[in-house]
This record gives structure tokens, sequence and C-alpha cells, in this order.
């Protein structure tokens, strides 16, 4: 038995050495991505993850950079702080990666002080800013949810869109952002928090109702807003949903079902999200992922402009001059607009995104 | 007006935990085997239904008769498999095996399936039916309609039938029971295949409300759970009691407390029976408490 | 670089470590399963980063984190003394969740899933523990006396009247042990290490938010100390070393973007299925003669 026990601690701890020695390969330009691949955070994980391999295998296709091919490392963080450090100390000390992607802001705040250490660039699609004073390679490359919701709310504060506002939200993050953003403009906001991964809200609007709040903002994934569309139509509560973003809010397989309580949704977002689901790149992202036609595509679009940004970086520096691939990042424009979201180069390490309020009608989506 | 809708939100909530509740009682009463997996042998049945309703185009209450014999086959795999092997081991093995089946299922079906919502085709959403205050849909009454038909169904196996009245004796007293000349093992089978059978047909109404995605019966699970304890274990009145119990404390708690901590509800609900009841509302005195 | 990997493994081997010790002398010695452990390493955690941060020397969070945590240890306690195994360990269950709960809701105190970023490394006697063979050499010190201690309590007085508590709980009163003041010492106890263990992951991390402590945690603990044997201190170790490195062979195995996540979770649930089916005992085990595997009465 205690001979067994060695086996199989030797076994375990033989492969993990083995493998690791012969991972070092100098002709290729190693990428690291942790984000939830399973569990409720996939949704958006995963597009994000299908973008990036979209862009690196047009880039290896064409010759790679400066004639080295791309090669990404795919962990799954599961939305939870110890899977995701295991696996970002994993991807560093194991391959050696030029940068790492992240999603959620929960793994960005986890894996930050590690790539800081190694001063590699950690480009983060979070909804908020709060890593990049800590960590100087840290680049935002996603919608900011403090200002973001704040102009929704202005829009809808000085177009009169509700006469009392309250907030309809799972306890994350970002929604905790985009609450403080929406209370900059508005300062009298009812509240009406729920757990993650509850998806019955009849209770809660009913109470809104009653308080006589007649449009609720939210940030939330696809399996929540069907549930708050569709319980909102049921019950024939006369309430208005303000969320952030548009793509994610009635995304294509969502816009088929036709809710009557779509009307009147009042959104922001950073691209137009009909004309996203009709682009070229959305056309190019359902033929190589054929599973994902519902997927919200704009994170397809994020986790392919990761890449591109790098792209441009490590063309102009070469990978071994750190200080050069940070600068060229910090100074990234976007000139050749190939840019799939359509962004205007980083300020402060902040993506710039262009953001517009949509509102959601018999025709779909209008720009305001 | 308002209370009236309380009411029938609980109702509705409870009718979905009941049906896996019931299926909890009866396995943990002869078991005494936290079923940590039986929420995704719901969760299997939903998307069974799913495949046979959307996929193949047959009408849905095929899919739900296809789901519960599927939910049936399952919950039998899963006690063949997962739970019999450790039969002699203490209970808490079969726990851990019962969490490897949960983690096993949800990965498989997103693996098959994605982790995308999906939804049965069930017609345009539209305003529910307004009565005596309240307002209920046609998918709701439904739901809470084959929930009261198959707790009547359960009662009728439990009371009636002899392989039901063989599995009140095993969960009384197993040794007994065999000294007696019952086939405990096949007892077992049974109570899996009807209790799971029965969290089928759950998953495939709370799909409906709900709709479908491999996490969604996790939580219900949990719920059903504390419902199987207040209600009383191994009682499926009890069960049934105390899956309306904890729906309705739900609904009526977060209208007064801080809605973040509805799942705390539940709990603390629990912990409050366990403490100065444990028995449960229906149960024999002797339950839960040290000898 | 490998030797960072490895490093960082070793030092969440000895924080486990430390939580399935704790744990099983509440489950292994004691027959108490505990499914709310996890709840005991968040309130050592965030115990030690709130006073850390608000000023405090580190070994005062240190300190701090197993004494509230064995305070919430001997409020759960409670039940314990009334209620049976199974029924316990749903009670567990419960506190452990309600503690989650106020974690997420409680946003005054721990900025609910905001989470607590930028937590200090220990400083101790004059020096920072900030790289990874420093906080190693502090995580396996703690470890080895955890290991000192609670094998000099369980090897005895105290570890017999606990195992006969596990027996058989009647007997055990009848001989003249007082049955509830071991229950809450044992609760304590096991507490109180998680709590050390809770202080020492959130001062490695860095980070930490209700995210890292839900009921996931509280099953991988009660697998390590399954696998490595109810009822052994060296059982729990070597549970921890071998579940803290069972994923990890995985992420060599190349998949498909779309299918590596679900895939490696079925692998790893089979793994498990596998091994418990396997050696259900453990490791190193003990024969155990009471237990709830026969029926109720």
């Amino acid at each position: 038995m205690k001979n067994t026990k060695i086996l199989i601690f030797t076994a375990l701890l033989s492969v993990v050495l083995l493998s690791g020695c012969s991972q070092i390969q100098n002709d290729e330009i190693e990428i690291g991505v942790v984000t939830p691949l399973t569990g409720n955070g996939a949704t958006l994980g995963k597009p994000m993850v299908e973008g990036m391999e979209l862009a690196i295998s047009e880039i290896n296709s064409q010759g790679g950079i400066n004639g080295k091919q791309l090669k990404l490392h795919i962990e799954d963080g599961k939305l939870e702080g110890q899977a995701t450090t295991n696996a970002t100390q994993f991807i560093l000390n194991v391959h050696n990666p030029k940068a790492m992607v992240t999603l959620y802001h929960v793994d960005a705040e986890v894996m930050s002080p590690l790539t800081k250490q190694e001063k590699i660039p950690l480009l983060h699609a979070s909804f908020a800013r709060s890593i990049l004073p800590k960590d100087p390679y840290a680049f935002k490359i996603n919608f900011d949810a403090v200002d973001g919701c704040k102009q929704l709310v202005e829009y809808a504060k000085e177009n009169n869109k509700y006469r009392k506002l309250g907030a309809l939200m799972s306890r994350v993050a970002y929604n905790e952002y985009c609450l403080q953003g929406a209370k900059e403009v508005e300062s009298s906001i009812e509240e009406y928090w729920y757990v993650f991964g509850n998806t019955d809200f009849k209770t809660l609007l009913l109470k809104a109702k009653e308080d006589g709040v007649d449009a609720l903002l939210t940030v939330g994934i696809d399996f929540e807003y069907i549930e708050m569309y569709k319980q909102m139509a049921e019950l024939g509560y006369d309430i208005d949903l303000f969320c952030a973003t548009a793509s994610e809010c009635i995304n294509p397989g969502l816009e088929s079902k036709n809710y009557p309580s779509f009307q009147g949704t009042v959104s922001v977002d950073f691209v137009h999200p009909r004309e996203m689901d009709k682009s070229a790149f959305a056309q190019k992202y359902y033929a190589a992922y054929p599973n994902s036609k519902n997927a919200v595509v704009t994170y397809a679009g994020i986790g392919y402009d990761a890449i591109t940004i790098l792209k441009d970086a490590f063309t102009e520096c070469g990978v071994a001059d750190q200080e050069c691939v940070q600068s060229a990042l910090e100074s990234y424009k976007n000139e050749k607009r190939d840019s799939v979201i359509g962004t205007l180069g980083f300020e402060d390490r902040v993506l710039k995104l262009d953001y517009d309020i949509y509102e959601f009608n018999e025709n779909g989506w209008q720009l305001k | 007006m308002v209370f009236q809708q309380l009411v029938v939100n609980g109702i509705i909530a409870g009718s979905e935990y009941a049906l896996l509740a019931i299926g909890l009682t009866l396995i943990f009463g002869i078991l005494r085997i936290i079923h940590f997996a039986h929420g995704e042998v719901a969760m299997v049945g939903a998307y069974v239904a799913f495949v046979v309703s959307v996929s193949l185009g047959l009408p849905l209450p095929v899919g739900f008769v296809v789901a519960i014999c599927f939910g049936a086959l399952l919950g039998m795999a899963v006690n063949r498999f997962a739970f019999k092997p450790l039969r002699k081991q203490h209970v808490w093995i079969g726990l851990i095996a019962a969490i490897a089946v949960s983690i096993l299922l949800q990965n498989i079906i997103a693996l098959f399936f994605g982790n995308e919502i999906k939804t049965y085709n069930l017609g345009p959403v539209e305003k529910g039916m307004e009565m005596f205050g309240f307002i209920i849909t046609k998918t709701q009454v439904l739901i809470i309609v084959v929930a009261v038909a198959l707790m009547i169904l359960t009662w009728f196996f439990i009371k009636k039938t002899k392989t039901g009245q063989q599995a009140r004796a095993v969960a009384d007293n197993r040794h007994l029971a065999e000294s007696l000349g019952i086939d405990s093992e096949k007892v077992i089978a049974s109570t899996f295949a009807f209790g799971s059978a029965l969290a089928a047909a759950g998953g495939v109404l709370i799909a409906m409300e709900t709709n479908l995605d491999p996490m969604m019966g996790l939580m219900p699970n949990i719920k059903a759970f504390a419902a199987v304890i207040v209600g009383g274990v191994g009682s499926v009145p009890g069960a049934i009691l105390g899956s309306y119990f904890i729906g309705l404390t739900e609904n009526i708690g977060i209208w007064y407390l801080p809605s973040g901590y509805k799942d705390a509800i539940a709990f603390f609900i629990l912990i409050v029976f366990l403490l100065f009841r444990p028995q449960g509302i229906l149960g024999k005195k002797k339950e839960g408490i040290e000898q | 670089m490998i030797e960072a990997y490895l490093l960082h493994l070793l030092i969440l081997i000895c924080i486990y470590a430390i939580l399935s010790m704790s744990l099983t002398l509440l489950t292994g010695y004691t027959g108490m399963l505990n499914l709310g452990h996890a709840a005991f390493f968040a309130i050592g955690a965030y115990a030690s980063v709130l006073l850390v941060m608000a000023g405090f020397p580190f070994w005062l969070g240190f300190l701090a984190a197993g004494g509230v945590a064995a305070l919430f240890g001997v409020l759960l306690s409670i039940p314990s003394l009334r209620l049976r195994g199974d029924f316990l360990a749903i009670a567990t269950l419960a506190f452990g969740e309600i503690i989650r709960s106020i974690m997420l809701n409680w946003t005054e105190l721990t900025r609910g899933p905001l989470g607590i970023p930028g937590i200090p490394k220990p400083e101790l006697f004059g020096i920072v523990f900030d790289s990874m063979l420093t906080y190693f050499v502090l995580t396996i010190v703690v470890v080895l006396a955890t290991y000192v201690v609670l094998k000099y309590l369980l090897d005895g007085k105290f570890g017999i009247a606990l195992k006969a508590i596990r027996e058989n709980e009647l007997i055990a009163e009848s001989l003249g042990k007082d049955v509830k003041m071991l229950k809450m010492q044992a609760f304590a106890i096991s507490a109180l290490f998680a709590g050390f263990a809770g202080s020492l992951f959130a001062h490695y991390i860095t980070f930490i938010d209700p995210s890292s402590f839900t009921l996931s945690e509280t099953v991988l603990v009660l697998l390590m100390v399954v696998l490595g044997g109810l009822g052994s201190l060296v059982g729990s170790i070597a549970g921890a070393i071998i579940l803290i490195l069972l994923p990890e062979p995985l992420r060599f195995i190349g998949l498909p973007s779309s299918m590596v996540g679900q895939l490696r979770q079925i692998i790893y649930a089979g793994l498990l299925i596998v091994l418990i089916i396997k050696r259900p005992k453990g490791l190193f085990g003990e024969q155990w003669f009471g237990g709830i595997v026969s029926d109720s009465s």
C-alpha cells in the first residue's frame, strides 16, 4: 500500500517534470489565456478564446510574426480564484508566454501580481479599471462599466426614459462597477440584488413594480437576460430594461424570440449589435465554429483583436525586447483599421472604444 | 394583490423543488446518502426532452415521457455503478461518488450541447392569465398540475404497491427487512428508478419555466434537500410540504429581507429545523437525534 | 522556471495539508462530517487580511485568523451536540453556505464580489516573505507545527476520547467522557488550524474573494481526508499531495479549446470514481467499527 502511494506520487511528479522540460521551443511565440471554459462564465470565455484561435491561425498561415509561429496556451479558470492562480502559475512557469489574456475581473486581479512580476503584458477584458494603477503592464480591452453605465443612465435621464430607476443585479464585480457609474448620474437607485446563477426573478420584479420602479439597470449573461425578459413579459409589468452591453443583452439568438418586453430596452455598446452579427468577421467566426451561432460575437471579436494588437507590437519590436513591446502597446493607435470591435487605440492603457446608445423597438436595435 | 402573487410564486417554486425532493427523500430514507447528483439527473432529463422535441421535432409530451424513462434508467445506472460498489463502506464515501457523478454529468452535457442556454419550442411568450389578484402563465399552471399529479402517483406507489411497501420497510430497518425475505438491492434499484424518473420529470418542468443549461440542476437540488429535512426524512408528504414551505418562505423572505440572501434563507430555515425539530414537520421523533 | 511552478504547487500542498489535517481531526477521528469546512478557511483568510490591511502586524493577523475561526467552530459545535452524523453534515453544509452568503453580501466589510486585492506579504521578525522559496519555508514550518501539535493531541487521551465518540457515543459517555466538551474542543481546534491555513492562503495569493471559498473547496479537502485515509494525519498530508497534483498532468494533454474544459473535468471525475471504488478506505485509513454504514436505529 505504501509502495503504491510512492509509485503514484513519483509518476505524477515525473510527468510534471519531464513534460515541462520539453516545452521550450525558440521558434514559437507563446501567448497564454486563462478564462472560464466550464460553468456559467464560459458563455463569454469560450467565444473569446475562439476569436483568439481564429486570429492566430490566420497569422500563422500567413507566415507568422517575423517568421515565428504563434502558439496559444489555453487554461480553464472556472471563474474561481484558486483554479485561475494555478493555471496562471502553470503557463508562466512551464511555458514562456510573451503576453497573457483574460476576461473576468476576478481572474485579472489574481493574475496581475504574477504577470507583473514577469513584466509581461496582461490584456484583460474586464469591465473595470482598478487593476491598471497597480500593474503597469496591464491593458484593459473591453467595455468600461463605470463609464458605460454612467453614459447609459445619463442618456436615459436626459431623455426622460424613466421616472424611478432600479438595479436588478447579481452580486458580481461588473455589476458593482456599473452601479457605481450609474450613481454618479442618478443618486437614488433602488437595489435588487440576487445570487449569480439564480434565474427566478418574479418576486424581485414584483418588488420593483410595487416600489414604483419603471426601469431596471443590469449587466448580465445570456441565461439571465432571457429569463428577465421572459418573466417581465409574462407578468406584464411595465418595466424597461437598461442593460450593458447591447450585443450581450439581446443577442441574435434571443432576438429571434420576439419577446414583447424587448421594447423599450435602452442599452449601450461599442459595436452595433446587428451589424456585428452580419459582419464579415462574424461570418468567418461562425464558419470556423459552427456550434457558436448564438454566441456573443463581440467577445470573439475582443479575443481576435487582442491577438491583432499583440501582433502589431511583436512585429514592430520582436518578442525579446519587453520595453519596446510595452511602449508599442501603450502607443497602439489601430492605424491599419483592422480592429473588429472598432477601437481607436489605447489611452492610458484603456482601449478607447466608442460608446453609443441603442434603443430596441419593433425594428430591432436602433442607434440613438 | 402582492400577497397572492408572492404565494403563487412560492407555489411554482415549491412544485419544482417537490419533484426533486420526493426522489431525494426516498433515496436518503433508504440509503442515508446525500444524492448530490440528483439535480443532474433532472438536468439530463430536461436535455433528453430537448433532443426529442427540438432536435427531432416531436411534441414535448413525447419528450417528457422519453425523459422520464431515461431518467429511471440513468438513476439505476448511477446506483449500480457508483453507489452499489460502495454500499459496505462508510456513507460519506457514497457522497463523494455522488459528487463525482454530478461533475461527470454536468460536463458530458456541456460537451455535447455547449454552455449556452437552450429553450423548448413553447410558442410565443405573452402575458399570463390574471386571476384572483395574481398573474400566472399556462406553463406555470401546467407545472403545478403535473407536479401534483405525480405526487399523487407517488403516494399511490408508496402506499398501495408491494414495492412501495417494501421500500418503506427497508428504509425503516434494512436488516430486519432482509431477514424477512425482502431483496433490499432490488428495492433500492426500484427506488432509484422511481425517484430518478420523478427528477427527470421535474427537470423538464423546470426547463419549461427557466430553460436549459448544464448547471440548472445544482441549486434546485440543494433546495430540495432542505425541503426533505424540513418535511421529515423518508416522508413523501413531508418532502412535498417542505418544498412548498421553502418555496414560499424564499419568496416572502426576499420581500422583507435583502434579496441577495435568498439562498441563505433556505439554509437558515434548514438549520433552525435541524436544531429544534430535526425530524422535520412530519417525521418521527427519533429521526436525526443522537440516541 | 519549472521550479517556480513546483514551488507553487508545494506551497498549495502545504496549505491544504494543514486544512486536511484539521478536517481529519473532526471527521476522521471524531466521526463528524463537516461540509462547511471552507467557511473556517474563509473566515481565517478574511480576518487575517482585514487586520493586516488595517495596519496590524502579520503575526496578529495570523493568530486572529485561527482565533476567530475557532470561535465559529465553537458556534458550529452546538448543533453537533444534538444531531446525528448525517444530519449534522447537512447542518454544517447550511452553515458553510450561510457564511458564503454573508461574505458575498456584506460588502461594507468584505467588499463582496470585488474581493480584497493587494494583500501584503507576511512580515515576521523583520523578514518579508515575498519570494516563493521563503513562503514555502513559512508554510512548511506551519505544516510541521500543525502535525506535531495534532499528533500529540491525537495520540494522547484527547485522541482516544475522540475516537470513542466516533465509535459509539453512548458508550463514551457512560465511561465518563464529557462528550459535549470534547465535541466543542474538536470543532474549535479543527477550525483554528483551518483559519491558520486561510491566513497563509490569503497572503500568498494576495487577492481573495468569495469565489475561492465555495463548497468545491470543502469537497476537495474532504476528498483529501477520505483518499488519504480517515483518521490518519499522515494520510491527510498524502491526500493533499495527491489531490493537488492530480489535475496537473491533465494540462499536458492537448485538447481542442471547445472541449478542453469539459474533457478535463470528465477525466477528473472519472478518476475520482475509480479511486474511491478501488480504495474506499484510503491509503492510510483505519478500520472502523461504528459509523453510519448500516441502518438508522
